[in-house]
């Protein structure tokens, strides 16, 4: 086999070996949402997504799981309008007061390592603040918790978002006289699309985490009604629903997986249609 | 005057017929500092968070500190909290294990994808299969965990485990099938492996991507294969970039906590084997928040783990992030 | 003697039509300097000779360039085989994040063609574009500790070191200095009894200094090509008058 042979399978193997991991992974997914479908369908009811539990829910008694999915949009949507209100000012400082310093590489590198953190570390740390200030579980601490989540994810993904606005528009702006306050509207409107991409990201991890609010938001049958009370979540209805012996309630863990794949993969192509369909004042 | 601009605030253009000797757009500069200042708080407080984090974990885990050394806490394999003893070492050494497991797992394909995606796809490919990717990184642990206990636990109980047993086990009591429930750190850390695939694949392709483009052109017009461009880019220039994207994918899997909770067993022993159950440290805060009021220094005990937890986290996180983010700003 | 002969090609940048029915001939062992206003389409012609068009897949190509009677776009043919033998020196010196020596020695390992005497062929590269006697003590620091003439000139080196027929040069000056420049031209002149180079640029005056052969394009189009006497002596073409007196363009 001379060198050129040699070369070009050489190249052909290598690229085999990318293709199949590649393919592999497209497999996993695939077998991932296959095996939630065809083992969460069966018990799927109407019952189950508008109904609360009734007494005797874990041992195979009637209800669904409206707590839990009414108490998970509550405390996504809580968590990210109030991840929001940081979130965004902060990335919008870093485009407009600080572009491209040390001091806001510095800040991406700190967003960095919070989104790292385990929610499992922002789940003890709410729970040792609850303690401190004589709180217990409810709605109100797992927001504030969940916020802690995704308040990297959402700086971070805006301000990415942020980055790829054209580079001349603050030249143009500012130029016209306008202040960097006046700019940073300016630039708002541009990264608006980009916002709701980022936001719907946010919230789409906001519901599927469960470690940050296992102490912090608690766990109820009863539909979120107060912010002091406790709340129910999707990810821990499946995880409790599992944790009993009964095969009918085990396999209503398995439906409830199925609506919580089915909420996500909603939010992530909404996002991914947000981030497609671009406002009508965006220049691309 | 004064109020009549406040008034008209929401107007962007300046007033040009204010009243002579007043500067126009005065009220806008003071809006302009007033909101600087107010962004200014805003990131410091974001930014002081960790330390908060980091303080209050503290203070929280001080009382079994004061009982008991750090040296001891690590080391000791005796977790019996109501005997106050609360030795660490085999929720470390079951989160290490499992770790590994999924890094060996995850680490050569996602590489090998994150160099596809970088080096061999054309845009409009890699918009098509990002959102893949991003769908990976979207599904929640307890849903990964679900299909762990529906697919992989019996995968590993019936044939992975008697298969790698009846090879490999006569070599090893690494490999002995020691464990017939399926639950432990082989299933645990197949699991975790694909969940951290997306993350060592996205900043692998990251840090390629960040090679300039006249790199490659150079080596092509030699008349270098693709792979062997990949090489010279990979070799040269997204070693340490790889090598990033691994600690990363590493302290994520460290820190993964109902997935692997799900799966690994919750036995509180130092693992042997691969198929032995064990149990990691996030799975031991999230399994015992219930009763940790319950003892003297089980709390503390608990949140203790936590800061280990963050600790280790974050020096892995630090490390990893500035090289990433030093090789992808020189370009 | 014709080195590559270009038929029909056409280029679509997404929607862009960037290079509309080219046809022209580059003669072998001769500079040819393809000229032009920016955004003619000139680098674009350049890049499509060896194929590197192909990185961006925004870009449709249709016609030939044939070389040595075959079609460098026929599916059948080995690109990293086209690229060794028609090379390209880009605009900024861009040496491989490697030593002196290896910049220069990567080529012709990875094609397996030093029987041993690697040493000596870098030599002989290096001393071909006379950075031998500049850097012969110091092979293994790193090239990029050499100034950006010098970086030009190694580059040249690596180009020239796996023997290609063809150097396509890229307003490969453009970005030095005056002097190293003009040491470039030079080096680029001597090329041309071993070599067939292919120069890309804006300067009509570096283009009378090397040129032996001049393609004048303007908007995507081939307007004259023309041996260099004849194209600077007597242009045929309005447009062509018009650039040389610099009143377009």
């Amino acid at each position: 086999m001379n060198r050129k042979q040699r070369r070009r399978l050489q190249e052909a193997f290598f690229v085999g070996i990318m293709r199949t991991s590649l393919a592999g992974a497209c497999l996993v997914l695939g077998t991932i949402l296959a095996v939630i479908t065809v083992r969460g369908v069966g018990a799927l009811s109407w019952e189950m997504v508008s109904q609360p539990p009734e007494s005797g829910f874990y041992l195979g008694g009637g209800g669904g799981i409206l707590n839990a999915i009414l108490g998970s949009l509550a405390l996504a949507t809580g968590a990210t309008l109030l991840a929001m209100a940081l979130a965004v000012p902060l990335a919008l400082f870093m485009h407009t007061y600080l572009r491209s310093s040390r001091i806001a590489n510095g800040i991406r590198l700190v967003l960095d390592v919070m989104w790292g953190i385990p929610s499992i570390v922002y789940g003890a740390f709410g729970f040792a603040l609850m303690v401190f200030m004589g709180l217990r579980a409810s709605l109100l601490a797992g927001v504030l918790t969940l916020a802690l989540v995704v308040l990297p994810i959402l700086a971070r993904t805006f301000d990415e978002v942020l980055m790829m606005s054209p580079k001349d528009l603050r030249e143009a702006t500012l130029s016209l006289g306008a202040t960097r306050l006046e700019y940073l509207g300016v630039l708002l409107r541009q990264a608006l699309p980009g916002l709701m991409t980022a936001l719907l990201l946010a919230f789409g991890r906001g519901i599927g985490d469960a470690a940050s609010v296992l102490f912090t938001a608690g766990y109820t049958d009863a539909l979120p009604q107060s912010l002091t009370r406790p709340v129910a979540s999707l990810p821990l209805a499946i995880f409790y629903q599992l944790s009993t012996p009964f095969p009918e309630v085990q396999a209503r863990a398995y439906a409830s997986a199925l609506v919580l794949t089915i909420l996500i993969l909603v939010v992530s192509l909404l996002a991914q249609l947000s981030a497609r369909r671009l406002g009508k004042h965006v220049i691309r | 005057m004064e109020a009549e601009i406040r008034r008209d605030g929401a107007v962007l253009t300046p007033r040009y017929d204010a009243a002579p000797g007043r500067r126009p757009g005065t009220a806008r500069v003071i809006k302009d500092h007033l909101a600087r200042t107010g962004m200014v708080v805003i990131s410091a407080a974001t930014c002081l968070l960790v330390v908060l984090i980091a303080g209050a974990l503290l203070i929280r885990s001080l009382p079994l500190l004061r009982t008991q050394s750090l040296g001891e806490l690590l080391t000791s394999s005796t977790w019996q909290p109501s005997h106050g003893a609360f030795g660490f070492a085999p929720f470390i050494a079951g989160s290490i294990a499992v770790t590994a497991v999924a890094m060996i797992v995850a680490v050569a394909p996602a590489i090998f994808t994150g160099i596809y995606l970088s080096e061999y796809t054309v845009a409009r490919t890699r918009t098509r299969l990002k959102p893949l990717l991003d769908l990976m990184v979207g599904i929640p642990s307890v849903v990964y965990g679900l299909w762990g206990i529906l697919f992989v636990v019996p995968l590993v109980r019936d044939h992975v485990g008697p298969w790698i047993d009846g090879t490999l086990g006569q070599v090893s009591p690494l490999f002995r099938q020691t464990n017939p429930s399926g639950y432990g750190l082989l299933s645990a850390g197949l699991v975790l492996g694909i969940m951290v695939f997306p993350l060592i694949v996205a900043v692998t392709e990251e840090v390629l991507r960040s090679v300039p483009h006249e790199m490659r052109e150079a080596v092509l017009c030699l008349g270098a294969t693709r792979w062997e461009t990949t090489l010279c880019v990979v070799r040269r220039r997204g070693m340490a970039g790889i090598l990033a994207a691994v600690v990363l994918g590493f302290s994520r899997a460290f820190g993964e906590t109902l997935a692997v909770m799900m799966l690994i067993g919750n036995s509180v022993q130092v693992p042997r084997s691969l198929f032995d159950s064990a149990y990691s440290l996030p799975a031991l805060i999230a399994n015992n928040y219930g009763e940790m009021m319950s003892l003297p220094n089980y709390e503390s005990a608990l949140m203790a783990a936590a800061l280990l937890l963050l600790a280790v986290v974050l020096l892995f996180n630090v490390a990893a992030r500035l090289v990433v983010n030093r090789l992808t700003a020189r370009s | 003697m014709t080195a590559l002969s270009v038929r029909n090609l056409n280029v679509w940048y997404g929607d862009k039509h960037t290079l509309n029915d080219v046809s022209v001939e580059i003669p072998l062992r001769r500079i040819t300097c393809i000229i032009g206003p920016s955004g003619c389409g000139k680098s674009t012609l350049l890049k499509a000779l060896n194929r590197l068009l192909d990185l961006n897949d925004q870009v449709k190509v249709s016609g030939q360039v044939r070389l040595d009677d075959i079609n460098i776009y026929d599916p059948g043919v080995d690109v990293t085989e086209v690229r060794t033998r028609v090379g390209l020196l880009a605009q900024k010196p861009f040496p491989l994040p490697m030593s002196i020596f290896d910049n220069v020695a990567y080529g012709p390992r990875i094609h397996g063609r030093h029987n041993g005497k690697i040493h000596a062929l870098v030599q002989e590269q290096l001393q071909a574009v006379g950075l031998w006697d500049e850097v012969a003590d110091r092979l293994k620091a790193p090239a990029t500790s050499l100034s950006v003439g010098q970086q030009q000139r190694l580059c040249l080196a690596r180009t020239l070191s796996v023997e290609p027929e063809i150097v396509l040069c890229d307003e490969s000056t453009a970005s030095l200095d005056p002097i190293s420049a003009r040491g470039i031209e030079g080096l680029l002149c001597a090329l041309k009894d071993k070599y067939t180079v292919v120069l890309v640029t804006h300067d009509i005056d570096q283009a009378r200094r090397l040129a032996d052969h001049v393609i004048f394009m303007w908007l995507g189009e081939v307007v004259e090509s023309a041996p260099a006497g004849q194209f600077f002596g007597q242009p045929k073409e309005e447009l062509t008058q018009a650039y040389l007196a610099r009143e377009i363009g």
